[in-house]
């Protein structure tokens, strides 16, 4: 909302303020000010003169050197436009003033100029070179040609005067959602005086019935929920004409533009009263029946930008018994609008209810200014004298003959007071404030005092202020604002209490920092997927578990996500895309499943949280000193540090898997929990090569994902304990041996186990697996090494190659085609 | 004979001198020292001399074996600097090659934002809410029912929600707020309780909005919490966030949930408060939203607000980040561009 502080004044003496003192109050007392802007005269100067003769320039066929006198001197000047003629009274700006730029807009000062070797001293001035608009004045283009528009011009008069310029300051200002009250002048100079200590200069007018005349419309509200009180008043013989200039002025500052003084009037006196009013033409209305009530699904109005509505059983109408003729609290219908031949007009005000107002609009799809003002919440005891205002101005400027007022519903109020409890302001703010004080401030906000004792007072709420202030909290919030939140003291809670950290924060610490360690980056992405995103990276989803959202901005963001690895892959593709082929990439994030059985207070979706993850490319590619090749291995070696330090390495098992839609079949674990249920846990694997070739990656990605939630509830509580130091030293052998490759390094390394003696068994390692060159086709050749100590004594060679043998049998036996490389 | 030896030390002496390595000196020390060499074979002649000159003569060759000992000694040391000197200046590396080191990754800028801003609440005892009682599925309950939002009130313009198509109830969460009753519901004060989470709006993507973003939840019940508190508690953070130096202000505001409401600027940290394009010329920006819980948000969970009171906040943690690593667009969180990433 705009607020001129010229209109402000008439209601708040803020002479000895500036527009930045008032607007740093405002701000701070809970009224937003977004920009305080400077209105008026950008221009200096600039009088008016009158054109001698012109004749044109020796040197350029379209300028003109022109001739003019300002009542003293007479002065040469070049000018361009073609509208221009002796005898003329124009704008004339000499050397020095200030005028402003046609394109910008800006104000720039004129200095001497040659043109085309003639000095102009000065120049004509347009409409726009004078921040007007130039259709509002002429309709032909150049300058501003003066004495057809004003009367009584004397040469030399400052322009500034002739066009009644205002110099104003307006402050954009933002109401709170709450604050209905604040949405009109003397709402605002309300605030102005309580915050500053002034008094409030408005006082309602009476209404008095000059023409004796009387009216037969009957009315009626047809449903209360909508309408409370409705009130109209009949204004006869009717003079349609320009607004006066201070009006204009008024409405220019607030944003709205004149169009004629009757609908002008009903705009300025919902500005000044927060009370949005409406005119019809009551010799269009063919009717004396007029009620409020509900539109049905066959209905439709033309309003008055000309558009057809549809209308349902949420749009509140005013209508006659023939059609409807206005939108109630939105807009007017076109059927009964003002136009220049209006003679008697019906003008409306009343108090429609907030929630079905904001009802109504939505139903027809759009908010007019009304509707802001009724969605907070007018002051129902302002409707009459808004609309006594109403018909004074049209008395006054559009010669209007007052019929008659008629009215149905009620604009009285039950009577809402409140206690205020001193002690509870200490409770609440932390500070001490007077009794005396707080009443005092109350008041100014215009709350009655009904009572008051040392401990308590009892005040009556203003009408304006019905909505929002119905509690002790509210008036203690009252006092706090204008009070000063910089009068309170900062302090800090004595007690001590304990930050806690929860296992679940602790594991993604560690997790977040294995992976950083290891050279991976977080990532943060979308929750909320498409079917674009999905089929992009191959995936599809379960639609029974989805999470869709009723009304999605476009199709990219449709529904909750049930795996992060989509948004994974095409993190890696939107990089690799962008020329950054080496993406070490993670993220912890929510995945959303829906179970089917929501409530008023559950909505019954799992969301789990799941650890996923990319590797692809080397990081360490182009580095001068060594170089690995980053494989399927270095990525479970990462996830392998995580169930370390989590203590759960002892319960994860690595299970191949070829039936994972986005993971190579050959190259793929499922991740099981050993123990309880065997839970599965997630997935590792190289990209399936459909998705990789969908997505034109030139090389191997290796995914995984792992549910968090079950991991963390399985994370064991476990303080590590000293083992005594060997005493003896260890023993350490190798085994090398040609294999088929079907039989895995863990059955092996069972073997291995079982094969070894409890006793001195310490470890086992592989530490070369080879194919290809010199090894049979379907074979590999793989090392291992054994470590075996006794805390009692060294072992002897015969003892170490007794158990070597028992391994080398133990592997024979279970894998019928090994052979021995020693 | 003495002179004899004299000049012999004297060559020899020169001759040392004059040895361009170690084996040419290794050769004067056995011409000279050796068994075989010039001192011992005057020294067997010793016995030939006269019984005067036999001590004199004797004391004589010691000396100058001495010397042309220590002489060599002398040399050798140098020679063996130099030689160790030579072999080093082999083993010379490039010391400006650079260092080698494990590849290093980094945590989003999101998340080291909301970490940095938990930690500082921990530090004043608020603990990290239980993710079962911060979900982003929500039902309007806990949105805004809870929260003393009124029935078709404009505020729930304030958030432009998303609704689901499970029922016309379920929502995705507007607000992290829906933790803090989930919260109260299921312990008693005192509760000091921050919630980090993320937030959906449906808003169309621009540079300035998107349609998730992250929020930072936390308030504070007990007995005899006053406004007072919310000033020192938001002060310390604002002073540990933005530095120690950069002023704040409380101003007066309205959100449903908290009555008295307020926002909290820190003065604009581009122009230092003149005014700039970042905060719209006013030198402020709005970072905190604030206030003291509302009775009729206690009542909703059981807590008499007789008894307690407490305050609660929220802030927006894109847009801190924003401010602190001067990000000019908001997409660029959720592109996870690694050129982007490799930054913070």
């Amino acid at each position: 909302m705009l607020v001129s502080l010229e209109w402000l004044s008439s209601f708040v003496d803020i002479s000895d303020l500036t527009p930045q003192e008032i607007a740093h109050g405002l701000t701070m007392s809970g009224l937003e000010v977004e920009e305080v802007e400077e209105l008026g005269c950008k221009f200096t100067n600039i009088v008016v003169a009158e054109i001698l003769n012109c004749k044109p320039h020796p040197n350029a066929d379209k300028l003109q050197l022109v001739e003019v006198f300002n009542g003293k001197d007479k002065m040469e000047v070049i000018c361009g436009a073609k509208n221009i003629e002796a005898g003329q009274l124009i704008p004339y700006a000499s050397i020095g003033s200030a005028v402003l730029d046609r394109k910008s807009g800006e104000a720039f000062v004129l200095k001497p100029v040659k043109i085309r070797g003639v000095e102009s001293q000065g120049m004509l001035c347009s409409a726009d070179e004078l921040g007007l608009n130039p259709s509002d004045y002429q309709e032909e283009d150049g300058i501003l040609i003066l004495n057809r528009i004003f009367d009584n011009l004397a040469l030399g008069q400052d322009v500034k005067e002739v066009l009644e310029i205002a110099d104003d300051t307006v402050l954009h200002v933002a109401p709170t959602a709450n604050r209905g009250d604040e949405m009109s002048i003397i709402g605002i100079a309300r605030e102005v005086a309580a915050i500053f200590d002034k008094e409030l200069n408005h006082v309602d007018l009476e209404y008095t019935n000059t023409a004796d005349l009387t009216t037969d419309i009957n009315l009626e509200i047809k449903d209360e929920d909508c309408c409370k009180y409705y009130t109209l008043a009949i204004l006869k013989d009717i003079n349609i004409k320009k607004s006066p200039k201070w009006m204009i002025n008024r409405l220019n500052a607030s944003g709205i533009r004149s169009i004629s003084n009757v609908v002008d009037i009903t705009n300025y006196v919902m500005l000044e009263y927060g009370q949005p009013l409406h005119a019809f033409d009551s010799d269009k209305i063919n009717s004396n029946y007029i009620c409020v009530r509900r539109a049905n699904d066959e209905e439709k109005i033309v309003t008055l930008d000309e558009t057809e509505r549809k209308l349902s059983a949420e749009t509140v109408l005013i209508a006659s018994d023939k059609e409807p003729i206005a939108l109630g609290g939105v807009m007017g219908g076109f059927t009964t609008e003002i136009d220049e031949n209006t003679k008697n007009v019906a003008l409306e005000s009343a108090y429609f209810t907030p929630v079905t107002n904001r009802r109504s609009s939505r139903s027809v799809g759009f908010r007019t200014d009304s509707c802001a003002r009724f969605e907070r919440g007018v002051d129902i005891q302002k409707v009459r004298p808004a609309l006594v205002r109403a018909m004074q101005l049209l008395t006054e400027l559009a010669d209007a003959k007052v019929c008659d007022i008629i009215e149905t519903g009620s604009d009285e109020l039950e009577n809402l007071e409140i206690t205020l409890r001193f002690s509870q302001v200490k409770r609440i703010l932390g500070i001490e404030i007077s009794n005396n004080k707080c009443v005092e401030i109350l008041e100014k906000l215009g709350f009655e005092l009904l009572g008051k004792n040392d401990f308590s007072a009892k005040l009556l709420v203003p009408s304006h202020r019905i909505n929002d202030v119905t509690r002790e909290i509210d008036l203690i919030e009252e006092i706090a604002r204008i009070n000063g939140y910089d009068k309170i003291e900062p302090t800090l809670p004595q007690k001590t209490l304990f930050s806690e950290t929860s296992e679940e924060t602790s594991a993604i610490n560690k997790i977040n920092s294995i992976f950083i360690g290891k050279g991976f980056f977080e990532v943060v992405t979308t929750s909320l997927v498409g079917e674009p995103l999905l089929n992009s990276v191959g995936m599809t989803y379960d639609e029974s578990k989805a999470v869709k959202v009723d009304n999605p901005q476009s199709d990219e963001y449709t529904m909750l996500r049930q795996n992060i690895i989509s948004n994974i892959i095409q993190v890696v593709k939107y990089n690799f895309d962008h020329g950054q082929k080496d993406a070490w990439i993670y993220e912890v994030g929510k995945t959303f499943h829906f179970n089917g059985n929501p409530e008023q207070k559950n909505a019954d979706v799992s969301e789990k949280r799941v650890l996923a993850g990319a590797l692809t490319g080397n990081i360490k590619s182009g580095s001068w000193h060594d170089s690995f090749v980053p494989d399927f291995y270095t990525l479970k070696g990462t996830i392998e540090t995580v169930f370390n330090e989590l203590n759960l390495s002892k319960r994860v098992g690595y299970i191949p898997c070829k039936d994972i839609s986005y993971l190579h079949p050959g190259r793929t674990a499922q991740i099981k929990l050993l123990g309880k249920g065997t839970p599965v846990i997630g997935y590792i694997g190289e990209i399936h090569p459909d998705i990789k070739d969908k997505c034109k990656f030139l090389q191997p990605v290796y995914l995984f994902e792992l549910d968090l939630e079950t991991i963390i509830e399985n994370i064991p509580f476990m303080v590590a304990k000293y083992k005594e130091l060997p005493q003896y030293p260890a023993v350490t052998r190798d085994t090398a041996f040609i294999i088929p490759k079907s039989v895995s390094n863990q059955n092996i390394m069972k073997s291995v186990k079982k094969s070894v003696s409890k006793d001195i068994f310490k470890d086992v390692d592989i530490f070369d697996v080879y194919e290809g060159k010199n090894i049979p086709e379907n074979s590999k050749s793989v090392a291992y090494r054994i470590t075996m100590q006794d805390s009692s004594t060294t072992l002897t060679d015969e003892r170490v190659n007794q158990e070597m043998d028992k391994v080398r049998n133990g592997l024979q036996k279970a894998f019928s085609e090994i052979n021995f490389r020693e | 004979m003495k002179d004899k030896l004299q000049e012999l030390q004297q060559i020899a002496l020169i001759e040392i001198e004059k040895t361009q390595g170690l084996e040419e000196l290794e050769q004067i020390k056995i011409k000279y020292l050796g068994r075989k060499g010039e001192l011992n074979t005057i020294k067997k002649g010793i016995k030939d001399l006269s019984n005067e000159e036999k001590p004199v003569i004797g004391g004589l060759v010691n000396k100058i074996s001495n010397t042309i000992e220590s002489k060599v000694e002398e040399k050798h040391t140098i020679f063996y600097k130099e030689s160790i000197a030579k072999k080093l200046e082999k083993e010379t590396i490039d010391i400006t090659l650079p260092g080698v080191t494990s590849p290093q990754g980094k945590l989003h800028p999101l998340t080291s934002t909301i970490n940095e801003i938990t930690g500082i609440f921990a530090k004043m005892g608020f603990s990290l809410v239980e993710n079962k009682n911060s979900p982003e599925v929500e039902t309007e309950y806990y949105n805004f029912d809870s929260l003393n939002f009124p029935p078709d009130h404009p505020a729930k313009d304030m958030q432009d929600t998303f609704y689901t198509k499970i029922a016309p109830f379920v929502l995705l969460r507007s607000q992290t707020s829906n933790s803090q009753i989930r919260e109260m519901e299921q312990k008693a004060p005192p509760l000091r309780v921050i919630s980090p989470g993320r937030v959906y709006r449906a808003e169309s993507v621009s540079s300035r909005k998107n349609n998730l973003f992250h929020q930072v939840e936390g308030f504070l019940v007990d007995k005899e919490v006053t406004f007072s508190d919310l000033k020192g508690v938001l002060n310390e953070f604002t002073r540990e966030f933005f530095g120690q130096q950069r002023p704040t202000r409380f101003r007066t505001s309205y959100f449903p949930f908290t009555e008295p409401s307020v926002e909290i600027d820190v003065q604009c940290i581009i122009c230092c408060g003149k005014g700039c394009r970042t905060c719209s010329g006013s030198g402020w920006l709005e970072i905190l939203g604030a206030g003291m819980i509302d009775p009729n948000v206690l009542k909703n969970v059981n807590i008499d607000p007789e008894q307690y009171s407490g305050f609660a906040f929220g802030m927006g943690v894109e847009r801190l980040a924003m401010l602190k690593f001067a990000i000019n667009d908001i997409r660029l969180f959720f592109n996870n561009d690694l050129r982007f990433l490799k930054q913070f």
